[in-house]
């Protein structure tokens, strides 16, 4: 049984991303944001319910969808939307925009454009700890997509013989873009490829993020007491188009409609033994610091052109 | 090109004796070369249409092509369509290129310059032998004085000045024993003395106080004195404005002020300004007669030389030692003729006479 | 009165031990990984540490350090690099030794486009004190993907840095910078000089990244060199000394960061400069010398820089074909010869 606190932190946690997002992709569409941006609206639960058991000294690696793990480990938001504007005062000093998120104070080893490009990070991370001997852990989120990269297997693998601590969170959407992992995966389960490995494999369900918070907590305890990887697959839903501006029309409207009915977010707040007026003023709250960030990204300055090469190398 | 036996490794090509395409036989003379230390002409060895490859005036190494002989119309029409009819220029290394501009000559002198790089590419050492060889050593060592400033300035002058006036030199040997006398009773050096009979005679002798200008001998109202004063930098010449009109004491005076300001290099371009006859005092050095050169545009220019005991024959036919002096007066023989130079020196001479009382 | 001692000589390999070895000591996040390097793992103790690295050079490491420190991988390179390239992002220093340089080619994302990139992607936050260790060359009869140099790939990369060295002395005193450097570093071993000795101090030292080595003064032309070539181009300048021609050879020992100044110098003195590289032409750092000293020093030059190289080819397996792969002494020579 999850107490209450937890319950409304994680409620929180998925709120935040959530307007979070949302802000950003209505900024988007006035053009202020250059690139390209990929919407976490969703899939919330998936960084809340993980990254609830992690605290600064764990690490994380993420995707290209990256927003929400940077704001489940704890991120600030206006430094993150700094970034996503591409501002000096952004997280990486508008040098990686929001592919490239990352804040290492927080072992948030950063956003990667390359599907599959954190696997091996993460599992770097969990040699380190274990060469260090501390109980540090790390996670790996990567997509359905990237459960075919070779990448992922590897260290899969390594993971496995080392014993590293590390989780490795398969984010099942179900679509590669436009490419359903019911045409480019091999089994219907990624979760079931761990038996390959001879490491656990565990589904949660995206929509419910208790259950998430549960399957998730098992695992980093495992990893934390030198127990070895864990595969987690947690079946999630991507609300938007791969992207923002794209038209999804790999899916039609009642796919889009059905997808939308899996709000981990909705069912939670329904669920909350939290007044009213506690869960208003929590909105009222994530909506003003979202606003907050939104005025801090603009009135941050952008890069100067002078410095190209500043921060090629570490100093 | 031949070797003619003489030793040299570049040649001139001075010109060409046939036109461009002439059709010639053989033996007959096609250009004439230049070497060191002759001219030569250059037979064809075929009959055929001459192809010129070089340009006159270009040195060109022994065994280079310098022409082609077709032998048909239609092959010479090839050869002169296919072929540049002056040689491509060999190509300068950037290395050299630099080192032309460094040593102070212009790229185009490359063209002079046999290169022995690959291709005939001239490289840095092309360039250092030739602007070795263009400079003779100095006899005894490395210096060399730039002609630069004053000293160039004087050396632009003087070939100007050659190059323009007819000038010649007059010389008359006159017994200066009053000048001699005069200078110690009145404390005042020879020049003074000579500008003031010489800016005295100038006024019987007009034609020497003149200049030749667009065709015209334009004779100068006022007599403007330039004494020539020699510094370190080279000789230059301040000018005693109206010498006629003052004394020779003044004159002394106004010499010996504008020579100390010549030495410290303290002349305003006033102080050099307007001379139209120069006086130069030789005889401050040993010696007795020079031909000086004009400062253009002046006419004359009266060089004294040294004063000297000399045996002179009195009129009552004996032989006394006194001091004599050679006024040498050269002059522009477009405006004045030899007779004119000669009066100007009588008038001189006579002047002489009577500067002592 | 205090004797200098002698120094002793090392081979290059052994040197590439001794830096490891010195590094591990000075520093407990400093972890070697990759496949064979203590060799037998698993096996229990008598079996273990059965190789020390393809070419010996992590010999001796495993029994001093342990399993933890001194790890065998599976044949997985991206895995592995990859983990090294995690491990040096929180906070360790692993050493991955890649084994070929060709091989680096499974591991491409993981140098290029994560580990290359990371401190300027995120804006300064990461430190990424990996070095990557690999053997390259022609000459063994390795064939095509076992004798690739490939430095000139990982030279293009903003971000990397790329060692190449060509002495035992070299060796050590850049390794120990390389490793002690905090962002990620390629370092290139010639098969070739595995074996070649050399007088190596026994303490640890370090040579700074981006410094070349004028091997041997001269005034007519410079001759660049890059590791196993710098003996052949020192061999070169023994036979021009011998027709009257000196040459002056300069070892870079980094391409990148690459001394140019020093290299500008030397062309500044000699106005000739050719370029010595053990790989195909196109794209090679030698072109990239060329092109930096023509833009840096063009007035100096008195012809066109000479870039001597393999082929546009692979590297060939049948002896007749693998011997002249490689610039021979006299190609440098005849090299030479065409700017006279």
């Amino acid at each position: 049984m999850i107490d209450g606190q937890t319950q409304l932190a994680l409620y929180r946690t998925m709120l935040t991303i959530r307007m979070f997002e949302q802000r950003v992709a209505r900024e988007f569409r006035t053009g202020e944001i250059p690139g390209f941006v990929h919407m976490y609206i969703g899939e919330e639960a998936v960084a809340a319910g993980v990254c609830a058991h992690l605290d600064d000294g764990d690490y994380v690696t993420s995707t290209h969808r990256g927003h929400g793990h940077c704001i489940a480990k704890g991120c600030d938001l206006g430094a993150m939307m700094a970034e996503i504007y591409g501002r000096e005062d952004g997280l990486c000093k508008g040098r990686g925009g929001s592919m490239h998120i990352a804040d290492f104070s927080r072992g948030m080893l950063g956003a990667n454009a390359i599907v599959g490009g954190g696997i091996a990070l993460a599992t770097g991370a969990g040699l380190a700890s274990s060469v260090r001997g501390s109980n540090q852990v790390a996670v790996a989120f990567f997509g359905d997509g990237a459960a075919n990269q070779g990448v992922l297997h590897e260290s899969l693998n390594l993971a496995a013989i080392w014993k590293l601590p590390v989780v490795y969170v398969c984010e099942n959407n179900g679509f590669a873009e436009s490419t359903p992992a019911a045409y480019a995966t091999s089994v219907p389960d990624v979760a079931g490829r761990a038996a390959a490995y001879g490491i656990p494999g565990v589904i949660a369900d995206g929509a419910d993020v208790l259950d998430v918070y549960e399957a998730a907590g098992a695992a980093v305890a495992r990893a934390r007491a030198g127990e070895g990887p864990t595969l987690l697959e947690v079946k999630t839903y991507r609300f938007m188009g791969h992207f923002e501006g794209d038209p999804d029309r790999y899916r039609d409207d009642d796919e889009r409609r059905t997808t939308r009915e899996h709000d981990a977010i909705t069912s939670l707040r329904a669920r909350l033994e939290a007044a009213e007026d506690e869960l208003a003023s929590i909105e009222a709250e994530i909506e003003a610091a979202v606003s907050q960030a939104v005025d801090f990204a603009r009135a941050s300055p952008f890069p100067d052109s002078a410095e190209l090469e500043r921060y090629v190398y570490p100093l | 090109m031949p070797k003619l036996g003489a030793y040299t490794d570049d040649v001139l090509l001075l010109q060409w004796l046939v036109d461009e395409g002439e059709q010639v036989d053989a033996g007959r003379a096609i250009l004439e070369l230049e070497t060191e230390k002759t001219t030569a002409e250059v037979e064809s060895e075929s009959s055929g249409f001459v192809h010129q490859l070089v340009p006159v005036g270009e040195a060109v190494p022994i065994g280079a092509t310098v022409a082609l002989i077709a032998e048909t119309q239609e092959e010479y029409r090839r050869l002169a369509d296919d072929a540049p009819a002056v040689r491509e220029p060999p190509p300068v290394a950037p290395r050299a290129r630099a080192l032309l501009k460094e040593l102070g000559f212009a790229l185009d002198d490359a063209a002079h310059i046999t290169g022995t790089g690959p291709g005939g590419r001239i490289l840095d050492r092309d360039v250092t032998a030739w602007a070795a060889a263009r400079t003779p050593e100095p006899l005894g060592g490395d210096e060399r004085i730039p002609l630069r400033g004053r000293r160039g300035a004087i050396a632009k002058r003087m070939v100007e000045s050659l190059q323009t006036a007819a000038q010649l030199t007059s010389v008359l040997e006159i017994d200066v024993t009053p000048l001699v006398e005069r200078r110690a009773r009145s404390h005042v050096g020879v020049t003074a003395i000579v500008v003031k009979l010489a800016a005295a005679a100038l006024r019987d002798h007009p034609r020497l106080n003149a200049r030749v200008d667009g065709g015209a001998i334009e004779l100068l109202p006022e007599i403007n004195v330039a004494v020539a004063v020699d510094t370190e930098e080279g000789v230059v010449a301040p000018v005693i404005a109206a010498a006629d009109e003052l004394s020779i004491e003044a004159i002394d005076a106004r010499i010996t002020e504008l020579a100390a300001r010549a030495r410290d290099g303290a002349l305003t371009p006033d102080d050099v300004a307007g001379g139209t006859f120069t006086v130069s005092n030789g005889g401050v050095h040993p010696v007795d007669i020079t031909t000086a050169i004009l400062d253009p545009p002046q006419c004359g220019l009266l060089w004294i030389g040294r004063i000297r005991d000399r045996p002179v024959v009195l009129a009552d036919g004996t032989i006394a030692a006194r001091p004599t002096m050679q006024a040498c007066l050269t002059f522009d023989h477009r405006a004045i003729d030899g007779g004119h130079a000669a009066a100007f020196l009588g008038t001189l001479a006579a002047l002489v006479g009577e500067v002592g009382s | 009165m205090t004797v200098a001692a002698p120094t002793r000589v090392l081979s290059l390999v052994d040197a590439v031990g001794e830096a490891m070895r010195q590094a591990m000591e000075a520093d407990p996040a400093v972890i070697v990984l990759g496949e064979d390097v203590a060799g037998g793992a698993g096996r229990g103790e008598e079996k273990e540490n059965a190789m020390g690295g393809s070419f010996g050079a992590t010999k001796g490491l495993f029994p001093l350090f342990g399993p933890n420190r001194v790890r065998d991988t599976p044949i997985s390179e991206a895995g592995f690099v990859g983990a090294g390239v995690g491990a040096a992002a929180a906070g360790l220093r692993p050493i991955v030794d890649a084994m070929w340089a060709d091989f680096t080619g499974l591991a491409f994302d993981q140098i290029y486009n994560q580990a290359s990139k990371m401190s300027f992607m995120f804006g300064g936050q990461a430190r990424l004190p990996l070095t990557i260790r690999v053997a390259m060359g022609s000459g063994l009869g390795a064939a095509a993907q076992h004798s690739g140099t490939l430095y000139a790939i990982y030279a293009h990369l903003p971000g990397l840095k790329v060692v190449v060295p060509s002495t035992p002395h070299d060796a050590k005193g850049l390794l120990l910078e390389s490793i002690f450097d905090d962002g990620p570093v390629m370092f290139f071993e010639h098969l070739k000089l595995y074996v070649a000795k050399g007088p190596v101090p026994e303490e640890p030292y370090r040579i700074p990244l981006g410094v070349a080595d004028v091997r041997r003064a001269g005034s007519d032309v410079t001759i660049v060199a890059i590791s196993a070539m710098v003996d052949r181009a020192l061999e070169a300048a023994e036979r021009l000394a011998a027709s009257g021609t000196s040459a002056e050879v300069i070892d870079p020992r980094t391409v990148s960061p690459l001394d140019l100044d020093t290299i500008v110098a030397s062309v500044e003195k000699t106005g000739a400069l050719v370029v010595v590289d053990e790989s195909p032409p196109h794209c090679s750092v030698a072109s990239e010398i060329a092109a930096a000293v023509s833009e840096h020093a063009f007035d100096s030059l008195n012809g066109p820089v000479r870039r001597v190289t393999a082929p546009h080819a692979p590297v060939p397996f049948t002896p007749s074909l693998e011997n002249a792969y490689a610039p021979s002494v006299q190609a440098i020579v005849d090299a030479v010869g065409t700017l006279a």
